[in-house]
């Protein structure tokens, strides 16, 4: 028997009461006659003829002190826990390298299911953690095998390269006197971070393998560039073909020849389809040698400038446009505004009314995202009226930049009396204010990343947001860029806007460690401290106590309620 | 409201207009104005009797002294004056409440005041281990200063302490809720006396049962103590027993020619006067 919580059996002091107050109701409270003597003798009898009410205080008694001793297993949180009946943990690793294939034909997770559901037979109760980049228990707390056996049969490894330590800490912690086993592919060098008395069961098998490093794709003029790298993760050279495949256009093939651990950098140009395929050979990890280049979509932003601006304003602005590669002019809806005040912008440029110089040093708000690179040093400043918002760059009373609660931004400047705009300032603080509209453009972030990257994208509310993803639909709420969690899975992962395609990001599986599959190798290492098996906390007591301790208040109460003896006769 | 204490002046009015019923028996008792079956005098010596404390000592038979070593006095015919004896059970049980204390006290003086009416002598014996004896006006002040709290019963009390004279009419107020064989305490409270009436005195509390679920019962008297589980057939059970114990104290009065009545301590002695006690006591003058 295992007691969660032994300071719970402090509830038994409470047999000591329960008991006194027995005695002291036997007792009973003095009552004086006259005619005592017509009182002796007289057998408490009911009309059975049995001494009932003796009987029913023992007993009682008896049933509140049940009572008490039940409630104080419950608060004391006991198990019983057989040798039998342990509850152990399992981490399975959640890695892509465990989708590599094995020499039956099968893959390195198929032996991990195996082996699992092995084992949760003879534990009885199992916990399974799958390990990754943040752990995440796919059956339990105290699954059965066949719960088990579910779990592991929709579980699909392919997440990035990861420390196992949090999932391991999580086995511990939910299975603090049961065995927990690691399932992966390799046994752990000495030295890492897998606990000492984490049982490691280790299923892949050493092999050769060639993946992909990077993809990218640069169009031009109607053609798109694609480079690729690859590595040969092998002990013999590599000599394949890359097939090329434009949606909608012919597949064109590469010729490569890599030495063993050797990487090459291949580059096609080809037309400029929507998407463009890359297969590398089959091999022992298919996920690692395909990647899809979407078109690239310059995500810039569309700057519209208001009239009303003074023309250095607009020349500077023009200027800096130019120059970014993420900003574009538009005549008409703009991302981006710049104009006066007055015309309710994104971005205003202007000093209206009385003008001011000032000479830098100013208060500058550094942590400010806008101004976090930007100095001001040397900077002759002219200012006009004090703009709107929360002061950003201030001199003295006076206020240079600001942001109002729109997030909108106003520069109070005179350019033609200033020198700012001939600093690093100036251009760092405008691209600044450009990206951070960017950064707010509804979508993914990116179209392309890599497994564990963390993508954000950016959604408003009104509207209902779902993606569409290789683990099922994730539907998003909220309003802004929202960071979800580092991509576990690598695939095309299309964001829906109330139903309709919206946006699309694909995920290579481009994890260098996981390609390598040359130190992969089965085998076992024994917890060099094993607990005993007693499972840690068996399924929560209350399941049976708690009816037990009903059971015996309610048998007391009838017992009583039976017992009490008419009151107040008069002989 | 205070509780009920002995009413000397309630009682002295119940007693006001009554007098005494003498039995038809023969009378003994000393030289009165009462026809005594008894020869006086002047003839010859109608009984014997031993010496009691307050006796004429010119009665004392002193060749019975000389025979027999014991003070014996001669009882003469002549008109005896029936001597009245107030036996006042002076238990603590006769004080379970104070109403009751205060009606036995007060049945106790009307008795008294209503034989004083017939000009009998009147003698009020409360026996205890350390008994209260008053004679005639001083009945009522004994009463008075009268504090019922004997831990001996009426029956062991007259067994350890002075005897009941003789020749007299004897009434015994008590609530007799005692342990003995009442038959022979009966007998022998007639033994010696031209009549006996046995006046019982009961407070509602006698027969009560407390309304507990179960209680220790303690004697008032001795202290004894009794656990009980006051079931429906336990309180049956005492009832019962209580019944039986009134009937056969009944029974064991008529057997004793005793004239048995029963005063409840929540009457007022002016109603207990009128109503219960009426066999006992008579409009004054009346024949």
């Amino acid at each position: 028997m295992n007691l969660a919580q032994p300071w719970g059996l402090l509830a038994l002091l409470a047999l000591v009461p329960l008991v006194a107050v027995y005695v002291l109701r036997r007792r009973h409270r003095p009552h004086l006659v006259s005619a005592l003597f017509l009182w002796r003798g007289l057998v408490e009898r009911t009309a059975g003829g049995r001494r009932w009410e003796r009987l029913s205080r023992e007993a009682s008694l008896i049933l509140e002190a049940l009572a008490v001793v039940v409630a104080s297993l419950l608060l004391a949180q006991v198990s019983c826990v057989d040798g039998s009946a342990s509850h152990e943990a399992f981490v399975v690793d959640g890695s892509l390298s465990l989708s590599a294939r094995t020499s039956e034909g099968g893959t390195v997770s198929d032996r991990l299911r195996r082996a699992v559901r092995a084992q949760a037979v003879r534990a009885r109760r199992v916990t399974v953690v799958e390990s990754g980049p943040r752990p995440v228990v796919r059956a339990g707390p105290f699954a059965s095998p066949e719960a088990v056996e579910a779990a592991m049969a929709a579980w699909a490894p392919g997440g990035p390269d990861h420390d196992p330590g949090p999932a391991l800490a999580l086995a511990r912690r939910l299975a603090p006197r049961g065995r927990v086993t690691f399932f992966t592919d390799a046994l752990p060098s000495p030295g890492s971070d897998v606990p000492e008395d984490v049982d490691v069961v280790a299923l892949g098998e050493p092999a050769d393998n060639v993946g992909l490093l990077f993809a990218r794709r640069a169009d031009a003029e109607g053609r798109a560039a694609v480079t690729l790298g690859i590595a040969n993760f092998g002990r013999s050279e590599a000599r394949f073909e890359v097939a090329f495949a434009p949606r909608g256009g012919r597949p064109e093939r590469a010729g490569v020849a890599i030495a063993p651990g050797a990487t090459a950098v291949i580059s096609r140009t080809l037309p400029a389809a929507e998407a463009i395929d890359v297969a590398l050979p089959e091999d022992a990890l298919e996920a690692d040698g395909h990647a899809t280049l979407l078109a690239p979509r310059p995500r810039q932003v569309g700057v519209g400038i208001a009239a009303g601006l003074p023309e250095s304003v607009v020349r500077s602005v023009r200027r800096l446009v130019g120059a970014l590669p993420e900003a574009r002019l538009v005549p008409a809806d703009p991302d981006l505004w710049v104009g006066p005040r007055r015309a309710a912008p994104g971005l205003s440029i202007e000093a209206p009314g009385q003008r001011r110089a000032f000479v830098a040093p100013f208060v500058v708000d550094r942590a400010h995202p806008l101004l976090g690179d930007v100095h001001f040093a040397g900077v002759v400043w002219t200012a006009g009226d004090d703009p709107p918002g929360q002061p950003l760059v201030s001199a003295g009373e006076a206020v240079l930049v600001s942001e109002d609660e729109l997030g909108a931004v106003h520069v109070n400047v005179d350019l033609e009396r200033s020198t700012v705009q001939r600093t690093p300032a100036w251009p760092i603080l405008l691209s600044n204010v450009v990206r951070r509209c960017r950064a707010r453009t509804l979508g993914f972030a990116k179209a392309q990343a890599q497994l564990g990257e963390v993508v954000s994208v950016v959604v408003d509310q009104g509207s209902d947001w779902v993606v569409d993803g290789p683990r099922g639909p994730l539907r998003l709420a909220g309003d802004g860029a929202l960071f979800e969690e580092p991509l576990s899975a690598a695939g095309r992962y299309l964001l829906r806007r109330d139903g309709q395609p919206f946006d699309t990001l694909v995920v290579h599986a481009f994890a260098p460690r996981e390609s390598d599959l040359r130190g992969r190798a089965s085998g076992r290492r024994e917890a060099a401290e094993r607990t005993a098996p007693g499972g840690g906390p068996a399924p929560s007591a209350a399941g049976w106590l708690l009816p037990l301790l009903l059971g015996v208040v309610l048998a007391d109460f009838v017992l009583t309620a039976q017992g009490l003896p008419a009151r107040g006769r008069r002989a | 409201m205070s509780a009920p204490s002995f009413d000397r002046a309630a009682a002295e009015r119940a007693a006001a207009g009554l007098e005494l019923v003498l039995p038809r028996a023969r009378l003994r008792g000393r030289t009165g104005e009462a026809r005594a079956a008894s020869v006086g005098a002047s003839l010859e010596i109608h009984d014997f009797r031993a010496y009691q404390p307050g006796d004429d000592v010119r009665h004392v038979d002193w060749n019975a002294v000389a025979r027999t070593g014991d003070l014996v006095i001669r009882v003469r015919q002549a008109e005896v004056a029936p001597r009245l004896e107030v036996l006042l059970d002076a238990s603590r049980s006769m004080a379970l409440t104070p109403a009751k204390a205060a009606r036995a006290k007060e049945l106790a003086l009307l008795a008294a005041s209503a034989a004083l009416a017939r000009r009998l002598e009147v003698r009020l014996l409360a026996p205890a281990a350390r008994p209260t004896v008053a004679s005639g006006g001083e009945v009522a002040a004994a009463l008075e200063r009268l504090e019922l709290d004997a831990v001996e019963d009426l029956g062991a009390a007259l067994a350890r302490g002075p005897a009941p004279r003789p020749c007299g009419v004897r009434v015994v107020v008590s609530d007799f809720l005692f342990d003995t064989d009442l038959r022979r305490l009966a007998a022998g409270l007639r033994q010696g006396a031209a009549a006996l009436a046995l006046l019982q005195i009961l407070d509602p509390a006698d027969a009560e049962v407390p309304s507990l679920e179960s209680a220790r019962l303690v004697d008032v008297e001795s202290g004894e103590g009794l656990d009980r589980v006051l079931l429906p057939s336990v309180v049956a059970a005492f009832a019962r027993r209580f019944e039986q114990h009134q009937r056969l104290l009944e029974e064991s009065a008529r057997r004793a020619g005793a004239l048995f009545l029963t005063a409840s301590a929540e009457a007022s002695i002016g109603a207990l006067a009128r109503g219960p006690l009426s066999p006992l006591l008579r409009p004054r003058g009346w024949r």
